[in-house]
């Protein structure tokens, strides 16, 4: 052995003696076992009580549930009136709303051809020359138009011919699609052909 | 084979043959049965261990604080042990955490403290004999080691291997070979005059 080994051997011995000097105290096992035994008893207890909590807890839902189930099958049925208006179409009023639903479609077909007639599709600039016994407008293209005073009366009503016009007027004539006046206006632009 | 690796085995065999179960066993059985008698013999085998390993980097009232926090831990959780180690490197390793945990709480990790000045004056010398002079002086140049170099002589001295203590404080083994080799050389060299 060298001497290398025998320090080896001597740390070894003081360190083994030194331990040998201070061993653990025996109210320190005393004491973990208390508290070991305690933690455990607690832990066991709290344990118990959550299994008696949810045993407890699932016996009241049990007991709810039945109580309700009894009292839906005992309990004396209470008669209520309600009063029950039915609304449904029979053959005779059928035909009568067919009757009403056609004639809407139909004064629906009007209106919507009424309100094609009245879109302006294009306009021509003019001036107006006379207006008396029918209206006369000569446009830029040198076309002379006249306008009857029904048709200058009915366009009046419907706001379609301004109130302001005199003769010598610088007018815009708007047309419809199928080429029917639909409005006179005096010319914003008071541009002249 | 090393003198490490024979001190640990022979230190293995002796706890087998002193407990009669080893300790793993034990704390297996313990786990499963939960039988008080298996954690009292377990607390038998390991508790002096425990306690001298934590004395020696605090003092007595942290040590047995830790040894207690560390056994109602084994007691409470012994399934956190897994089969793969020795129990007594997952008991010291329990042990360490909270060790270190506590002395970072106080602000002492770092502070090199001289724990035997806390020892009871039963274990003090005879000033007179020299072997009692050598094992003063041992106290007293064991506790004066760094705590890294002294954690790791007590790891070896309680016959942990070099992989045991790596683990067990979480450093290389390369580091753990540079802090016992700087622990003995520092002890050699300050009780080679009592030695003599």
């Amino acid at each position: 052995m060298t001497k290398r080994d025998n320090d080896e051997i001597d740390l070894t011995s003081l360190y083994q003696a030194r331990k040998k000097q201070y061993k653990s105290p025996a109210a320190l096992k005393r004491k973990v076992l208390k508290e070991a035994m305690g933690a455990k008893y607690s832990t066991r207890f709290f344990s118990g009580f959550q299994q008696v909590a949810i045993a407890a807890g699932t016996l009241l839902l049990i007991s709810l549930v039945a109580i309700q189930y009894y009292d839906f099958n005992h309990s004396q049925p209470q008669l209520t009136y309600t009063l029950v208006e039915v609304h449904s179409i029979g053959e005779q009023e059928n035909n009568q709303y067919a009757e009403i639903s056609r004639k809407y479609d139909q004064h629906y077909q009007q209106f919507k051809q009424k309100q094609a007639l009245l879109v302006s599709h294009h306009s021509k600039s003019a001036v107006l020359n006379q207006m008396e016994g029918g209206w006369e407008l000569v446009t830029c293209d040198k076309e002379l138009l006249k306008v009857s005073d029904e048709l200058v009366n009915t366009l009046k009503e419907m706001d379609l011919i301004g109130d302001t016009l005199q003769a010598g007027d610088n007018v815009n004539i708007a047309f419809n699609r199928y080429g029917l006046i639909v409005g006179i206006h005096q010319s914003k632009l008071n541009k002249s052909c | 084979m090393t003198i490490d690796s024979t001190l640990s085995l022979s230190l293995n065999i002796k706890s087998m043959f002193s407990s009669g179960q080893t300790n793993e066993w034990l704390i297996g059985r313990f786990t499963s049965t939960g039988e008080r008698k298996l954690f009292e013999q377990l607390y038998d085998n390991c508790s002096n261990d425990l306690y001298h390993f934590l004395l020696t980097l605090s003092d007595h009232a942290t040590a047995k604080d830790i040894c207690q926090k560390t056994w109602l831990k084994v007691f409470e959780k012994p399934h956190l042990y897994s089969e793969s180690g020795r129990f007594l490197a997952w008991l010291f390793t329990l042990a360490r955490h909270a060790l270190i945990d506590e002395l970072r709480k106080s602000q002492r990790l770092d502070c090199n403290e001289k724990t035997l000045l806390d020892l009871p004056s039963e274990g003090l010398p005879n000033e007179d004999s020299p072997a009692l002079a050598l094992a003063d002086a041992f106290n007293q140049e064991l506790t004066a080691l760094p705590f890294e170099q002294r954690e790791a002589f007590c790891l070896q001295q309680e016959g942990f291997g070099l992989q045991e203590i790596a683990k067990i404080t979480y450093s290389k083994i390369e580091t753990v070979k540079s802090r016992l080799r700087y622990a003995k050389s520092s002890l050699r060299k300050n009780l080679e005059k009592y030695h003599d």
